[in-house]
């Protein structure tokens, strides 16, 4: 460092002009050459660098203003009214694009969304009417720091619907494995079952927590599991023979047959915010199975652009945590 | 207007997570601007939150902490507009001799702060309450918010230039408040 070489009053005013800039890193990188040479001649501005990042950190750390504990109940009770919004504070509106896509995320404030909330689908289909929810009822309590919101519903419909849809996707290619090189065939017919037997065993640790599937619906799932369990043990029995397609096949076709049209009421049960992760290492005897729900929730749950953290982040501390793709 | 009631449970979601995200910021940042009127702040982020619920179907999420900002910004210079066109009742936005801009229950009740950290605070909260408003409020913005200048662009419906003198401005008079606390 040398405070000895020549410094002008011209050039002191000309970095100090820009030294605000130099802390917020919104130079160029002459300029940002420019002031740190300045900086090392210059004690004075130097100081006065010194200055503006104690003015900084100073102001980092004022605390923060806590809205007072009924804030949401209060915000929560002007929406129910109906209550509009002055139109004079939107004065001078914005120009803004037009929408983006939404995005769909979660972490798993899940039952912020669910108080009271009953969800009819039938089969395939979403909800006719999702607008009836009573989501926004619930929708500002009891917000976790950790956690981002999660569209519950969505994940709730989609878990519960999945093994009938990875169920009849494997119903549907049976015919069409005749033709196919036995190999091939085994092989796809083990990654659809395991995939099956996934989703089941994903939509049974949530059950009775996020929500309640109704007893014929549980039957049938329990029966679909038996059925895609058998086809994986045949597939571990065989020697990707002919023979065992075959056995698979017609297990397949007169197998359980899950009704083309489920009626499904789930019910909503928590009215406090939950966790699904929580709810899913409590059904984990390990890390790894913990990792498969996981790796079932992100493939098949959520929206795309969401992933969900690593078991080795979740074990033993269960907070959901979503990242992006 | 458009119903929120037509709304996508994801799309609520979100604003759940918003009204989580900011109310604490907006309340903060509207009681720094209203200084000796910061009782109302909460009501001012209150307001703000209620504004963006009845326009969710109109401001797309990436617009929508700039568009809470900018409305907190607009009811809190209403209000201060109010005040001073009601003197007897309310004190003047520029005359602020008089008054402690810091409201107590903002500087204490934290003993975990060092005395001396805490006098450091209450001088710049009182400092920053004295800043002109149009510097104030970019220096809440750009400073204590953590809003881009580029953001605080669009907030404050300035240009990019504005921002960086505005906020140029604001420090240098804060270093010269702070000077005793801010030297070597």
């Amino acid at each position: 460092m040398s405070d000895n070489r020549p410094t002008t009053d011209a050039s002191c005013r000309s970095i100090r002009s820009r030294l605000g800039e130099a802390l917020d890193h919104r130079l160029g990188s002459p300029d940002s050459k420019r002031v740190r040479e300045h900086l090392l001649a210059c004690k004075t501005c130097r100081g006065e660098y010194s200055m503006l990042t104690r003015l900084q950190r100073a102001t980092r750390e004022l605390p923060t203003e806590r809205v007072t504990d009924d804030f949401r109940a209060r915000l929560i009770e002007r929406i129910e009214s109906g209550e509009g919004a002055r139109p004079d504070i939107l004065q001078h509106p914005m120009s803004i694009a037009g929408r983006i896509k939404l995005f769909t995320s979660g972490a798993l404030t899940a039952a912020a969304l669910l108080v009271s909330a009953w969800l009819v689908y039938d089969g395939l289909r979403t909800p006719s009417n999702p607008q009836s929810m009573p989501i926004e009822l619930a929708s500002l309590a009891g917000p976790n720091d950790t956690l981002r919101p999660v569209d519950a519903n969505g994940i709730g419909l989609r878990a519960v619907q999945k093994p009938r849809e990875l169920f009849d996707g494997l119903r549907a290619q049976a015919p069409r494995l005749a033709s196919q090189p036995p190999k091939r065939a085994m092989a796809q017919l083990r990654e659809q079952s395991e995939a099956l037997i996934q989703s089941i065993r994903f939509v049974n640790a949530l059950d009775g927590t996020l929500f309640e599937l109704p007893p014929d619906v549980r039957t049938s799932y329990v029966e679909a599991e038996r059925t895609a369990s058998a086809i994986v043990e045949e597939a571990q029995r065989s020697n990707d023979s002919r023979a065992s397609v075959d056995r698979i096949v017609a297990l397949l076709q007169h197998g359980p047959t899950l009704e083309p049209t489920i009626r499904v009421t789930i019910r909503l049960r928590s009215s406090e915010p939950v966790d699904i992760a929580s709810m899913l290492q409590r059904h984990s005897k390990s890390m790894e199975e913990l990792s498969q729900y996981l790796r079932f929730f992100n493939e098949h749950l959520l929206r795309q652009g969401d992933v969900v953290a690593p078991a080795a982040e979740i074990w033993g501390s269960p907070t959901l945590r979503l990242g992006n793709r | 207007m458009a119903s929120a009631t037509r709304t996508d449970p994801v799309l609520l979601a979100s604003y759940q997570r918003a009204v989580h995200d900011y109310a604490d910021l907006l309340k903060s940042f509207a009681a720094r601007l209203l200084a000796d009127d910061a009782d109302w702040a909460e009501d001012v982020a209150q307001d703000a939150l209620l504004a963006l619920y009845r326009h969710l179907h109109d401001v797309p999420e990436s617009a929508w902490r700039p568009w809470l900002y900018r409305v907190t910004r607009n009811l809190c210079l209403d209000r201060l507009r109010r005040r001073k066109h009601r003197p007897k009742n309310f004190r003047d936005f520029a005359d602020e001799e008089n008054r402690d801009p810091v409201p107590p229950s903002r500087i204490t009740n934290r003993p975990e702060i060092h005395a001396q950290e805490e006098e450091m605070q209450r001088d710049l909260e009182k400092a920053i309450a004295e800043l002109p408003p149009r510097f104030r409020e970019v220096f809440l913005l750009c400073e204590q918010q953590g809003v881009s200048y580029e953001e605080a662009s669009t907030i404050l419906d300035v240009p990019l230039k504005t921002i960086s003198t505005r906020l140029f401005r604001a420090r240098q008079r804060l270093m010269k408040a702070m000077a005793s606390h801010l030297e070597d």
